[in-house]
C-alpha cells in the first residue's frame, strides 16, 4: 500500500517536472535537451507500469534503452555544462557497448547489469563534473546553487548510489530476506521522489536567456 | 542504504563549502586587482599632471628669462631713444611704445602667475587678487576696499580656477570702472564649507541684468561653469554686486 502510494507521488512529481520542462520548451527557455530526457525516461517508466498492471506483461527489457538514455545525455549534459574532456566519448561508447553487450538477447530479458554499468558510469561522470566545478580555473562569481549541473549531478548520484545499493543485495538477499528487500524498494521509491525533486530545481534554474553554464 | 545517503549529503555539503571557499578567493583576488588598477589609472594620472606641471614651469621660466628679458632691454632702448629724440611727435611715439611694453610687462607677470602651481591656494589667489585690484583702480577716482572672512589660506583650487576667477574678477573690474560711475568699490572673499566665494560690489548707478547680454558676462558665467562654480549678479540704482563662488 505504501508503495503504491509512494509510486503514486513518484509519477506526479515526475510528470510534473516533464510538463515544466516542456512548457519552458515552449516559452523558448532552452533547458539543455532536459526535455527530452525526462519525457524519454516517463514514457519508458510509464509504459512498463502499463504493461504490468493492466496487461501483465514483463517489458522491462526497454529499461535497457533508459539505460542508454542516461549514459548518453550525462555524457551531453557534461559537454554542454562543464567542456569537453579526453576521453569521455571513448568510455561512453564503451559504456554503450557494455550495456548492450552484457544484455541477456537470447532470453530478451533486462539484465541487472547494464543499470549497474549505466548507474557507474553516470556516477563517475557527476563526480568528474564536481571535481571540473573545483579545479577549473576559477572564473565565476556565480553561486554554486545557480549551476543548474550541480543539481543534475546531485539528483543522479542520489539516485545512481541508492539504485547500486539497491540492486547489489538483490543478488545475495532476493530470496532470503523479503521484508528487508521490501524496505529497500520503499527506500528506493522515496529517493526516485527526491530526485525528481531535485530535478525540479534544476529546471528552475533555466531562465529566459539565462545563461546556465559553468562558463558563462 | 541510509548511510549511504547520508554520507552523499555530506559529500554534497562539502563540494559546496568547498566552491564558496574558492568562490570567497576568487572575488577577494578580484577586488585586489580592481584596486591594482585603479592605482596604476591614478599613478598615471599623477604623472601626467606633475609632466604638465613641469612644461608649465618650464614655460613660465622660458617666459621669465627670455621673454622679460626681451621687453626690459626694449623698454631701456626706448628710453635712451626718448633721451636723443628732438622731435615732440617721435617722442609721444616712443612713450606710446613704453607704454605698451609695460602692459606687456603686467601682461606677461599676470600669465606667470597663473602659470606657477605654487599659487594654487585660496591665499595666494585673494593676495594677488588684491595687489591687481588696487593697481588697476590706483588712478581712477575709486576707492577700494577689501575684507576677508573666515579664510583657510591653505585651501588648493586648481590652476584652471584659479585662471577662470581672476579673468571674471578683470572683467568685472573693468565693468565698474567703465560703466558704473561709482566711487567705492569693494571686494570682499569668504569660505563658507567647501566653497570659496569672491564678491565685488560698487555703488555705481546698477544696470538692467536682463538687457545686459554682452560678451562679457556671458563669458563669465562660462567660465564659472567650467570651474565647477557660478556667478550671480545683483543690480540695483543703489550699486551692482556681483558673486562668484565655486567649489574648492
Amino acid at each position: 500500500m505504501a508503495l503504491m502510494l509512494l509510486t503514486a507521488v513518484y509519477f506526479l512529481i515526475f510528470s510534473l517536472c516533464v510538463g515544466f520542462s516542456l512548457k519552458q520548451k515552449f516559452e523558448g527557455i532552452n533547458n539543455d535537451y532536459l526535455y527530452i530526457y525526462l519525457s524519454l525516461i516517463l514514457a519508458i517508466d510509464f509504459s512498463v507500469l502499463i504493461a504490468q498492471q493492466i496487461f501483465h506483461t514483463d517489458i522491462s527489457v526497454i529499461y535497457l534503452l533508459a539505460d542508454i538514455i542516461n549514459v548518453v545525455f550525462t555524457y551531453f549534459y557534461f559537454n554542454i555544462q562543464i567542456g569537453k574532456v579526453k576521453y569521455l566519448s571513448q568510455i561512453t561508447i564503451l559504456a554503450i557497448f557494455g550495456i548492450l553487450f552484457l544484455n541477456d538477447w537470447q532470453k530478451l530479458v533486462y539484465s541487472d547489469y547494464c543499470s549497474i554499468i549505466s548507474c557507474f558510469f553516470t556516477i563517475i561522470v557527476c563526480l568528474l563534473g564536481f571535481y571540473k566545478l573545483l579545479h577549473k580555473k576559477f572564473d565565476s562569481a556565480k553561486n554554486i546553487y545557480d549551476i543548474p549541473f550541480f543539481w543534475y549531478a546531485t539528483a543522479v548520484l542520489l539516485w545512481g548510489t541508492s539504485f547500486l545499493m539497491r540492486t547489489i543485495p538483490r543478488f545475495y538477499f532476493q530470496s532470503a530476506d523479503d521484508s528487508f528487500m521490501e524496505e529497500l524498494r520503499l527506500f528506493f521509491a522515496i529517493i526516485n521522489i527526491i530526485t525528481y525533486f531535485l530535478f525540479f530545481i534544476l529546471l528552475l534554474k533555466y531562465q529566459k536567456n539565462g545563461k546556465t553554464t559553468l562558463s558563462g | 542504504m541510509a548511510m549511504v545517503v547520508l554520507l552523499l549529503v555530506c559529500f554534497i555539503v562539502l563540494v559546496i563549502l568547498i566552491y564558496n571557499r574558492k568562490q570567497l578567493l576568487y572575488l577577494k583576488e578580484q577586488q585586489l586587482k580592481e584596486s591594482e588598477y585603479q592605482n596604476k589609472l591614478l599613478q598615471k594620472e599623477l604623472e601626467k599632471q606633475k609632466s604638465i606641471e613641469q612644461e608649465r614651469e618650464r614655460i613660465s621660466h622660458d617666459m621669465h628669462d627670455d621673454l622679460g628679458a626681451g621687453i626690459s632691454a626694449l623698454k631701456l632702448q626706448a628710453e635712451f631713444l626718448k633721451q636723443k629724440a628732438e622731435d615732440e611727435d617721435l617722442k609721444t611715439d616712443i612713450n606710446e611704445l613704453l607704454k605698451t611694453s609695460e602692459e606687456m610687462n603686467v601682461s606677461m607677470r599676470e600669465m606667470l602667475w597663473s602659470l606657477n602651481s605654487g599659487n594654487d591656494t585660496v591665499g595666494s589667489f585673494v593676495e594677488y587678487a588684491k595687489i591687481y585690484t588696487e593697481n588697476f583702480l590706483k588712478k581712477s577716482k575709486i576707492q577700494v576696499m577689501t575684507e576677508s572672512k573666515n579664510l583657510i589660506p591653505e585651501t588648493l583650487i586648481s590652476t584652471e580656477q584659479r585662471r577662470n576667477l581672476f579673468l571674471c574678477l578683470k572683467e568685472t573690474l573693468n565693468n565698474a570702472y567703465k560703466h558704473s560711475n561709482g566711487n567705492k568699490l569693494k571686494l570682499s572673499f569668504m569660505q563658507k564649507q567647501e566653497y570659496f566665494i569672491m564678491e565685488v560690489s560698487d555703488n555705481g548707478n546698477g544696470f538692467n541684468t536682463e538687457d545686459a547680454k554682452g560678451n562679457g558676462l556671458s563669458n563669465m558665467k562660462r567660465r564659472m561653469n567650467e570651474s565647477f562654480g557660478e556667478v550671480e549678479i545683483l543690480s540695483t540704482e543703489n550699486g551692482t554686486s556681483v558673486v562668484f563662488s565655486m567649489k574648492t
